[in-house]
């Protein structure tokens, strides 16, 4: 978990924890607002304050969510490890059901998987998108770097693929028809595709489940 | 919205119709559902819309179904025990046959678009909505064998690197088109790209299951 919460959080964001963890439990069609106030402890007056409707805070919990997506964050701290150990160790962290990372994926989920309608949450998510490919390609270059990532196509093309691979496992994982270890065993046939196999047997050991 | 022609004769009373006609009414009200579903997703499946739809009164309606949830669940597992993808012609060679297989739900082909998004539909209501999972488990199980069976045709090698290699390869191509889809769908990305996208994967993994024989 990223130790950023050094400070204490500000009223926003303890209504945003909370309407995290209120729409991660009932979805973004059935949350109640006075669930969420309740949950933070603070005024509906206040909520209002920082989110005029549900739209606004629909969209401040997006936003909230993409910023603590664990693929996105945990990509840069793990110096030690090859650039691909890196990289998988950041996507395999999406698939968690600790309610924490649940929640996020479930918000990410929620919003994305049908056509939106509010155009500034559409451009919320298509630039939380952009960032999400933007850092899992500076992994991919990182893995290039050091030689544990091989791969004949764009560093771009690949980061896109698997973050659409990890959204489609993900739909999976919530909807509860595989594990999250399913998910990772998934994931990592295609990953295991951009390893630089330093011989056969390390490949053929790194496809068995 | 285009209301029914002619109304079925069943515009009376809710109380017990006799079986034929108490079935095929339900079937009216399952089929003004789905039809409502694919076109404006779960929140457009309301009573009142699927009521008028089907040209049933609302007692009726809920004679048939409980509830809005259930029949929402009826209707999404109605829709996916229909859910039928284009079979590529088999003159095609077995791995041009798995590209267009993948191809046809990446958001060109609006049938194949139609289907897909009630799919969606039910994957995220079936994440707060413990009794779609059967049904979606069913259908994902059926594309998954089917693709199955065309990854093993494309690399015969494939089941000596281990027993299991070709459903997973598989799976993760059915479910990165779940995720290709999802963007395209949402205009997050060009169709053309996703397809992009997706050739570069199938190679990738086919290719993969091909030189782990080396």
């Amino acid at each position: 978990m990223p130790t950023e919460t050094q400070k204490p959080a500000s009223k926003r964001d303890r209504i945003l924890a909370a309407a995290a963890q209120v729409i991660g439990e009932r979805g973004l069609d059935a949350f109640v607002v006075k669930d969420i106030t309740a949950l933070a402890g603070v005024t509906p007056q206040l909520t209002y304050y920082h989110f005029p409707n549900r739209q606004a805070l629909v969209r401040g919990v997006f936003q909230y969510a993409a910023e603590r997506a664990p693929s996105v964050n945990l990509l840069h701290l793990d110096r030690e490890a090859s650039g691909y150990e890196a990289l998988r160790g950041a996507l395999h962290a999406e698939f968690d059901d600790s309610p924490e990372v649940r929640d996020l994926n479930l918000i990410w989920n929620e919003v994305t998987a049908l056509p939106i309608e509010d155009p500034e949450l559409a451009e919320a998510v298509r630039r939380a998108t952009e960032r999400w490919n933007e850092q899992v390609t500076i992994g991919i270059l990182r893995g290039l770097a050091d030689g544990s990532i091989v791969t004949a196509a764009a560093p771009q093309a690949v980061a896109e693929l698997l973050t659409a691979l990890v959204e489609g496992l993900s739909q999976r994982w919530l909807a509860g028809l595989i594990s999250p270890d399913d998910a990772r065993r998934t994931l990592d046939v295609v990953l295991s595709t951009i390893r630089r196999a330093r011989s056969g047997r390390d490949q053929a050991a790194q496809s068995l489940p | 919205m285009p209301a029914a022609q002619q109304p079925p004769a069943s515009t009376q009373t809710p109380t017990a119709p006799k079986p034929s006609k108490a079935a095929s009414t339900r079937a009216a009200i399952l089929g003004a559902a789905t039809e409502l579903l694919s076109e404006h997703g779960v929140r457009g499946v309301t009573v009142e819309a699927v009521a008028e739809s089907a040209d049933v009164s609302l007692g009726l309606l809920y004679y048939h179904f409980e509830n809005r949830q259930d029949l929402i669940r009826a209707a999404l597992a109605e829709a996916l025990a229909n859910y039928a993808y284009r079979r590529p012609s088999t003159e095609l060679p077995p791995a041009e046959r798995l590209r267009a297989a993948l191809s046809q739900h990446i958001g060109v082909d609006a049938e194949a678009a139609r289907q897909d998004r009630v799919y969606a539909e039910a994957m995220r209501a079936a994440a707060f909505d413990p009794a779609i999972r059967p049904a979606l488990a069913q259908t994902l199980t059926g594309w998954n064998g089917g693709m199955t069976r065309l990854v093993t045709a494309a690399v015969p090698g494939l089941a000596e690197t281990h027993p299991e290699a070709a459903a997973e390869a598989a799976t993760a191509l059915t479910a990165l088109v779940d995720g290709l889809q999802q963007r395209v769908r949402s205009s997050l990305l060009p169709a053309e790209r996703g397809l992009e996208l997706l050739g570069l994967a199938t190679g990738a993994v086919l290719e993969g299951g091909a030189s782990d024989a080396d």
